[in-house]
C-alpha cells in the first residue's frame, strides 16, 4: 500500500514537473515571438530590451504631398474656412484703447537685419591712395586705404571714413565714382530716392552733401568724361543713358538723352567709358518695354527720359543679357555700334562694367554667376570671355562692383554676398586667391543680402518666410 | 538696390541669418525691386509680377536659385501693365493682378499669352488699385489705392481707401464698403486673416511716389505702421489696432504677412532693411 502511495505521489510531482515545464516553454514562445527581442548583459548594466523600429526610409515627419489632388486640398481647407466664416460673420466688438497702446508699443519677438556693412558698388583714388564702396545695408559711403588687407584673424577693417546719416541723403546706393582732380565722392541712389549726392573728399558722419541733383528714378550706373566735364548715367526704369553736367544740381536738366527701341537698352546697370576711344560700354539685364516717345518733356525738362507712364500694355520683352556700344555722344534713338550677347558671353545678371583702355579688355561683375567675366573692348556677338574670375579661393561672391585702378594695375571686386571687397592683379584668371581683401565680417559670417526687403509672404508647408528685395 | 532675390528664412530666424534658400538670376527673370508676391499653399507655388517684362511668373514652392518660372503670364493680350503687385485666391484659384484703375483676374493654370477673364474697372469702382488682397472665406476682393494720394483722394479722383468688393466683382462694379479716413487712405500692402476677417495693412503717410509712383524726392516717413481693421468696417474708420506704430519702431514699412497659428504679424521696413516678427495674440482673436 506504501509503495502505491509512493507511486502515486512520484506521478503527481513528475505531472507537476511537466506542467512547470511547458508552461515555461510556452511563455518563453510567447515572450520570443518575431525573434527581434533578445537579452543581453554587457558588463554590470543590463540592456532589457532591444527592438527595431518601422522601416522609414530615411523620413521620420513626411511633409504633406505636393502632388496631392489641389481640388482636394482646397475643399479641405474651404470647409476649414467655411467653419470661420460662421465665427466671424458679424462685425467685432472694437478693442480698448488700452489694449491698442499696449499693441503699438510692443517689441518683435525677432528681427533679421544684417548688422554688417554690404558692399555693393566701389571706386579707387589712385591718386589719394584710397578706395570709396557704396554700402547698401546702412545707407552709407565708406573709405577706406587703397592698401587695406584685413588680417585673416580680424572680424573685420574699420574704414577712414564713413558718410552715414539722416542728412546725407544715402540710401540704397549701388554706384560711387571720385573726381580725380579734388577727390570729391559723387553717390547714386537707385530706386528709393531720386538724387545724386555730392560730397567733399574729407566728408565723414551724418554730413550734408555738399550739392545734390535731382535724377530719374532707378538710376543704377554713374561714369564721368572727364573731357568734356560730364556725368552718363543708366536708368533702369526707362532703359536710358541720360548725361548732365558734371556740376549740375538741383534741378538741372540734363544735356543729351540716350534713350528708344534702336538702342536695344534693357534694364540697363553697368556703364563705363573708355577714355581713348570715347566710346561707352552699357550691360543690359534683358528685360523692356514698348512706350510711345512722342509727348512732352516730363518735368518740363529737356532731355529728361520718357518715363513707364508711358508704356504699351502687353508690351514686355524677355532678351538675353547684354554689353551694349555707343559713341558717348550719342544722343536720341540710336543703335549701338556692337552688341555682346549669346550663351557664350557667361553673362549673368552684369551689374557693373569697367574699362582698361590701354589693355583693351572689359571687366563685368556677373552677380548670380558669382564671375568676373573679361572681354576684348572689340568683342561683338556672342563672344567667349578671354578670362574668367571664379571659384572659392577668389572669394568672389554675388559681385555686384567692379572696378580698375589704372595706375597700379589691379582690379577691385565688390561681393555682396560675402561682406568683402577683393585685389587681383589686372591680368588675374581662374580661381586666383586676392592679393588683398577687406572684409567688413567675418569670413563665415552669413549674409541674407537683405537690400530694400520689399515684399514677405508665409510659406505655411515649409514654415518659412519668404522675404523680396 | 543692386541684388533683387526671394530668400527663405526658418521661422524662428534672427538677426543676420543666412537664408535656408534664394531664387535670384538671370533665368529668374526678375527685375528691380520685387513690390510683391503671393504664396499659394495649394499648389505650393510662388507668384511673382516682371515689372519690365510686364509678366506674372510663378514659381515652384522650393524654387532655389537661378531658375526659371514653371509659367508665365506675358504677352499682348494680357494688358498687363508695368505690374508690381499680385493676389493669390488659392481656394478658388485666381490670381488677381491692380494695375492702375484696374483689377485683372487671370486663372491660376494661365500660361502664355493669355488675356483676364474679368477686369475690374470703371467709375462706379472708385478706383485706383495699387493694392489688392483676397478673402475666400467671405468672398472679398480688397483693394488699397497706394498711389497718387495727393488730397487724400486718388487717381480717379475719389477719396483714398480700403476698398472692399464681391470677389467675383467684374466691370463697372461698386465696392460693397470703402473704408476711409487716416490710416485707410494711407494703406499699401495688404493681407488678410478670414478666420476672424481682419484686414492687415501697412501704412505709409506722406509721400508714396505720385501719380506714377516714381516721385521719391525726400526722406523716408517715420510714422509708419501696421494698421489693422475688420472686412465689416465702413466709412472714416481708424484702424483697430496699430502694430510697430505711429512713431514708434517702424520708419518706412513695406512688406505685411500673418503666421495665425502662432498669432505672428510680420512686417518688413526700408530704412531699417530688416524684417520684424511682432507676436499679437489681440488681431487673431
Amino acid at each position: 500500500m506504501a509503495h502505491l502511495v509512493r507511486a502515486w505521489r512520484a506521478s503527481r510531482m513528475i505531472r507537476f514537473l511537466v506542467l512547470i515545464a511547458l508552461v515555461g516553454t510556452v511563455t518563453q514562445a510567447v515572450l520570443s515571438r518575431g525573434a527581434t527581442r533578445q537579452t543581453k548583459v554587457i558588463g554590470s548594466e543590463r540592456l532589457v530590451s532591444v527592438e527595431p523600429l518601422a522601416e522609414t526610409n530615411g523620413q521620420m515627419c513626411v511633409p504633406e504631398s505636393v502632388a496631392a489632388s489641389p481640388e482636394l486640398i482646397a475643399s479641405l481647407r474651404q470647409e476649414n474656412l467655411l467653419s470661420a466664416r460662421r465665427q466671424s460673420a458679424s462685425i467685432p466688438p472694437r478693442p480698448g484703447n488700452s489694449v491698442k497702446s499696449q499693441v503699438a508699443a510692443r517689441k518683435p519677438v525677432s528681427t533679421i537685419r544684417d548688422p554688417r556693412n554690404a558692399f555693393a558698388g566701389l571706386a579707387i583714388d589712385p591718386i589719394r591712395n584710397e578706395v570709396v564702396i557704396a554700402e547698401e545695408n546702412n545707407f552709407s559711403l565708406l573709405v577706406y586705404d587703397r592698401l587695406e588687407n584685413t588680417p585673416a584673424r580680424a572680424a573685420l577693417s574699420e574704414p577712414k571714413r564713413m558718410i552715414q546719416g539722416e542728412k546725407t541723403f544715402l540710401e540704397y546706393a549701388c554706384s560711387v565714382y571720385i573726381d580725380p582732380e579734388t577727390g570729391n565722392i559723387y553717390g547714386i541712389n537707385n530706386d528709393t530716392l531720386n538724387w545724386m549726392t555730392v560730397f567733399d573728399r574729407d566728408a565723414r558722419g551724418n554730413a550734408s552733401p555738399s550739392r545734390k541733383l535731382h535724377t530719374p528714378h532707378t538710376t543704377f550706373g554713374i561714369v564721368a568724361d572727364e573731357d568734356k566735364q560730364e556725368l552718363l548715367m543708366t536708368i533702369q526704369d526707362d532703359h536710358a543713358v541720360v548725361t548732365f553736367k558734371k556740376n549740375a544740381k538741383d534741378q538741372d536738366a540734363p544735356v543729351r538723352l540716350l534713350q528708344g527701341p534702336r538702342t536695344l537698352m534693357a534694364d540697363p546697370h553697368g556703364i563705363a567709358l573708355d577714355s581713348k576711344t570715347g566710346l561707352i560700354y552699357v550691360t543690359n539685364w534683358g528685360t523692356n518695354q514698348e512706350r510711345k516717345y512722342d509727348v512732352p518733356w516730363r518735368y518740363g525738362k529737356v532731355n529728361w527720359p520718357v518715363g513707364r507712364n508711358n508704356n504699351i500694355p502687353g508690351s514686355g520683352k524677355i532678351n538675353p543679357p547684354s554689353i551694349t556700344v555707343y559713341h558717348k555722344d550719342d544722343k536720341g534713338d540710336v543703335a549701338p555700334l556692337r552688341v555682346i550677347q549669346g550663351p557664350r558671353t557667361g553673362l549673368n545678371w552684369p551689374t557693373s562694367i569697367a574699362v582698361h583702355p590701354d589693355r583693351g579688355e572689359l571687366f563685368v561683375a556677373n552677380d548670380t554667376a558669382d564671375t568676373v567675366t573679361v572681354y576684348r573692348t572689340d568683342s561683338n556677338g556672342d563672344a567667349v570671355p578671354i578670362r574668367v574670375l571664379k571659384g572659392p579661393r577668389s572669394m568672389i561672391k554675388n559681385p555686384t562692383g567692379v572696378a580698375l585702378d589704372l595706375k597700379n594695375n589691379e582690379l577691385w571686386v565688390a561681393n555682396f554676398g560675402s561682406h568683402s571687397a577683393t585685389v587681383f592683379p589686372v591680368d588675374a584668371a581662374g580661381d586666383p586667391v586676392p592679393r588683398r581683401v577687406i572684409r567688413s565680417g567675418p569670413v563665415e559670417s552669413p549674409s541674407p543680402m537683405l537690400s530694400n526687403p520689399h515684399t514677405i509672404a508665409y510659406d505655411s508647408k515649409r514654415d518659412e518666410l519668404l522675404v523680396s528685395n | 538696390m543692386g541684388h533683387p532675390q526671394i530668400a527663405a528664412f526658418a521661422r524662428l530666424a534672427n538677426g543676420g541669418a543666412k537664408p535656408v534658400r534664394a531664387i535670384a538670376g538671370q533665368n529668374t527673370l526678375f527685375t528691380r525691386t520685387i513690390h510683391d508676391m503671393a504664396y499659394d499653399p495649394v499648389r505650393d507655388e510662388i507668384l511673382v509680377p516682371s515689372f519690365y517684362a510686364f509678366a506674372i511668373l510663378t514659381f515652384r514652392g522650393d524654387a532655389n536659385g537661378d531658375v526659371s518660372p514653371v509659367r508665365k503670364i506675358f504677352g499682348p493680350s494680357t494688358h498687363l501693365l508695368n505690374p508690381q503687385a499680385v493676389s493669390i485666391d488659392a481656394v478658388h484659384g485666381e490670381i488677381f493682378v491692380p494695375q492702375g484703375n484696374q483689377v485683372l483676374v487671370y486663372p491660376r493654370d494661365s500660361n502664355g499669352d493669355v488675356a483676364p477673364v474679368r477686369i475690374l474697372q470703371g467709375p462706379d469702382t472708385g478706383l485706383g488699385a495699387g493694392r489688392v488682397t483676397i478673402d475666400a472665406v467671405h468672398d472679398l476682393l480688397i483693394t488699397a489705392n497706394a498711389t497718387g494720394g495727393e488730397g487724400g483722394v486718388n487717381r480717379s479722383g475719389r477719396p483714398a481707401g480700403i476698398r472692399i468688393f464681391d470677389r467675383k466683382a467684374n466691370g463697372n462694379t461698386r465696392p460693397l464698403r470703402v473704408i476711409t479716413g487716416p490710416g485707410a487712405k494711407d494703406a499699401w500692402l495688404m493681407t488678410t486673416n478670414p478666420a476672424n476677417g481682419m484686414i492687415f495693412a501697412v501704412v505709409r503717410p506722406g509721400n508714396t511716389g505720385g501719380p506714377n509712383g516714381d516721385d521719391i524726392e525726400g526722406r523716408f516717413a517715420p510714422e509708419d505702421y501696421v494698421g489693422v481693421w475688420s472686412i465689416f468696417d465702413d466709412g472714416d474708420v481708424p484702424p483697430r489696432l496699430t502694430i510697430g506704430g505711429p512713431n514708434l519702431l517702424l520708419k518706412d514699412a513695406r512688406g505685411i504677412a500673418v503666421d495665425p497659428r502662432r498669432q505672428d504679424v510680420i512686417v518688413s521696413d526700408k530704412t531699417l532693411n530688416a524684417v520684424f516678427r511682432f507676436h499679437v495674440p489681440e488681431a487673431f482673436n
